[in-house]
C-alpha cells in the first residue's frame, strides 16, 4: 500500500494531539499559576543505522565514525509537550491566604504516602489538625502548624511565617523554604497545580531570595502563563496543518483507485 | 511492447515516490530544523536483476534556511546560515540544523531523538554549573559570565555530500569545514522550510502522473486485446 496514507493518517493523529495540547492550555487561561505547554513534533523514521565499512573498531572517546543510515521517512509524531515554567503575572488578591512565587521554585508539599510534590503556590488553608496545607489539603512538608488562637496569619518575602495571637502578640510559627529543579522536563504535572519529580530528578534546596529560587508574594495569586492570542494563532496553524494532511491522505486515495481501475 | 508497460510501470512508480515525498513534507510542515525532500527523476545507467529500468526517483533535500522562531528557552538552538551542530548517535557522528535540547544528569545536552550534542574539538559538551549558560553566536557557552566551552558548528562546502538521515538530522562520509559567517542563535527554533502550497502542486502532479501512467497500461490492454480478437477471427 502506499506509504502516503501512513504517513498522512501518523500526522493527523500528530495534529490532533497537538490541538489537544493547545485547547488544554486554552482552557486553563484563568488556572492560577497554570503553566503552559507546547507540542514538539519531531520526524518519524524506520531508520537503522548501518556502518559504512564492516564492524567498526571501538571508537577512542571523542572521535566519532560516519555512519550511514538507512532510512524511509514514514511520518510525523508529537514527541513530547515541554512545559513553559516562564512567570506569570502576580494579581494581588487581598487575601492573606493567598500565597504566590515570584521567582524559578517550588514549595514542597507532603502529598500521600509520604511522597514529595511540588506546588507553585495558590490559595492555603489551615487543615483540621492545625497543619497549614493547600486549599486541597495536602499539607506542606515545611510542617507548620498554626496555633487555634491565631486570628492573622503573615509570611514574608522570606518565608518566614508569623501570626498574631488573641491577645495581640506576633507569634513566628515557622519558615517556608524553596526548592529548584535543576532541569523543569524532569516534572510532571499532576491535577490541581502540583508537579511530581521524576525519579532521580536533582531538587535544589533553596531559601527564599537566594539563587534565583524567587521571594513569595503573601495576599497575590500568580495567573496562568497562557498568551491567549499566542495560542490561538498555534490552534489555527494545527488546523491548517490537519486540512493539508487530510489533503494527502485524498491524493494517496485517488492514487489507489488509479492503481485499482489498471485491470478493467 | 512490453517496453509499453515497462514504462508504464515507471511512470506510476516514480509518481508513487513522489507523492510519498509529498506526504512526508507535508506532515513535518510544523517539523522545527526539518529540511524538505525533492523528489528528482533521474535515468539509471544500470539495469539488472536487482533495479528496474527506465527512471529511478532520488530525493534530494533542499538546505534552504527556514524561518528563525523566538521560543526563550534557554536550550533551543539554531542556526542563521549554512553550517551544521554535530551530534553524537550511539558512537557515529550525525549533524542537525539545531534543535530542542535538554540538559540531561551529567551535564550533556540531549535532543529529542537522544543525541547527544558535541562541542569543538570532539567530545561530548558537558555544561558544569547548574544554572541556564548563554550561548553566543560563535558557539560560546557562557557560564556566570565566564567561556567553559564551545558547540562544534560545522559547514558542507557540497551540500550534496550530505545524506540525509530524515530530514533534520544528516551524515556524512566527508569532513567537514569548521563554520565561518553562520550564527548559533540561543532561544530560537527554526521552523520547517517546507512550502505548503509547492507540496500541493506537487501532489496534483504526482496524481496526474499516475493517471497518465494508468492509461499507458489500459491502452496497452486494450490494444493487445483487440491484436488478439483480430488475430482469432482471421484464423477461422
Amino acid at each position: 500500500m502506499n506509504a502516503a496514507f501512513e504517513v498522512g493518517a501518523a500526522a493527523l493523529r500528530a495534529e490532533q494531539r497537538a490541538l489537544e495540547i493547545y485547547a488544554n492550555n486554552v482552557a486553563n487561561v484563568n488556572t492560577p499559576a497554570f503553566k503552559r505547554t507546547e507540542a514538539r513534533f519531531s520526524e518519524v523514521l524506520a531508520n537503522r543505522m548501518e556502518e559504512t565499512g564492516g564492524i567498526a573498531p571501538a571508537a577512542p572517546a571523542g572521535t566519532l565514525s560516519a555512519g550511514v543510515l538507512a532510512q524511509a521517512g514514514s511520518g510525523v509524531r508529537v514527541t513530547g509537550q515541554d512545559m513553559i515554567f516562564a512567570q506569570g503575572a502576580l494579581r494581588a488578591t487581598g487575601n492573606a491566604l493567598d500565597l504566590a512565587i515570584d521567582g524559578q521554585g517550588f514549595l514542597e508539599l507532603m502529598g500521600p504516602n509520604g511522597e514529595t510534590l511540588l506546588w507553585r503556590g495558590g490559595r492555603l488553608r489551615v487543615n483540621e489538625d492545625g497543619l497549614l496545607a493547600t486549599a486541597s489539603g495536602t499539607a506542606l512538608r515545611a510542617g507548620i502548624i498554626v496555633p487555634a488562637d491565631a486570628e492573622a496569619l503573615s509570611i514574608s518575602a522570606e518565608g518566614i511565617v508569623s501570626v498574631r495571637t488573641a491577645d495581640q502578640e506576633a507569634l513566628e510559627i515557622g519558615q517556608l523554604d524553596l526548592v529548584r529543579v535543576e532541569h523543569e522536563g524532569a516534572l510532571e504535572r499532576l491535577d490541581d497545580g502540583l508537579f511530581r519529580a521524576a525519579d532521580g530528578a536533582k531538587l535544589i534546596d533553596a531559601r527564599a531570595g537566594e539563587d534565583g529560587a524567587g521571594l513569595f508574594a503573601q495576599g497575590q495569586v500568580e495567573e496562568s502563563n497562557v498568551e491567549l492570542t499566542e495560542e490561538m494563532v498555534r490552534m489555527m496553524v494545527v488546523q491548517r496543518a490537519f486540512a493539508a494532511n487530510a489533503q494527502v491522505i485524498q491524493a494517496a486515495d485517488q492514487f489507489a483507485s488509479i492503481t485499482n481501475s489498471l485491470k478493467r | 511492447m512490453p517496453g509499453l508497460i515497462d514504462s508504464a510501470r515507471a511512470v506510476l512508480s516514480s509518481a508513487e515516490k513522489r507523492l510519498e515525498a509529498s506526504a512526508q513534507n507535508v506532515a513535518n510542515a510544523s517539523t522545527p530544523g526539518f529540511k524538505r525532500a525533492v523528489s528528482f527523476s533521474q535515468a539509471l545507467d544500470k539495469c539488472d536483476a536487482a533495479s528496474a529500468c527506465g527512471t529511478g526517483q532520488v530525493l534530494q533535500f533542499d538546505f534552504r534556511q527556514g524561518q528563525l522562531r523566538e521560543t526563550g528557552a534557554a536550550f533551543d538552538l539554531a542556526i542563521y546560515g549554512p553550517a551544521l551542530l554535530q551530534l553524537r548517535a550511539g558512537d557515529q557522528a550525525v549533524y542537525s540544523r539545531g534543535g530542542s535540547f535538554a540538559r540531561g544528569e551529567d551535564g550533556t545536552l540531549i535532543d529529542a531523538a537522544g543525541h547527544v550534542l558535541q562541542q569543538a574539538g570532539g567530545g561530548d559538551l558537558v555544561l558544569s554549573g547548574s544554572g541556564d549558560p548563554e550561548i553566543l553566536g560563535d558557539g560560546t557557552v557562557l557560564e556566570g559570565g565566564l567561556p567553559t566551552a564551545r558547540i562544534a558548528l560545522f559547514e558542507a562546502a557540497d551540500t550534496a555530500a550530505l545524506s540525509a538521515a530524515g530530514g533534520t538530522t544528516f551524515t556524512t562520509s566527508a569532513s567537514l569545514d569548521e563554520a565561518e559567517g553562520s550564527i548559533l542563535r540561543q532561544g530560537f527554533i527554526e521552523t520547517s522550510n517546507v512550502v505548503m502550497s509547492d507540496e500541493m502542486i506537487a501532489m496534483m502532479a504526482s496524481v496526474r502522473q499516475a493517471e497518465g501512467g494508468g492509461r499507458l497500461v489500459q491502452f496497452y490492454d486494450e490494444l493487445i486485446g483487440q491484436a488478439i480478437t483480430t488475430f482469432s477471427r482471421n484464423s477461422r
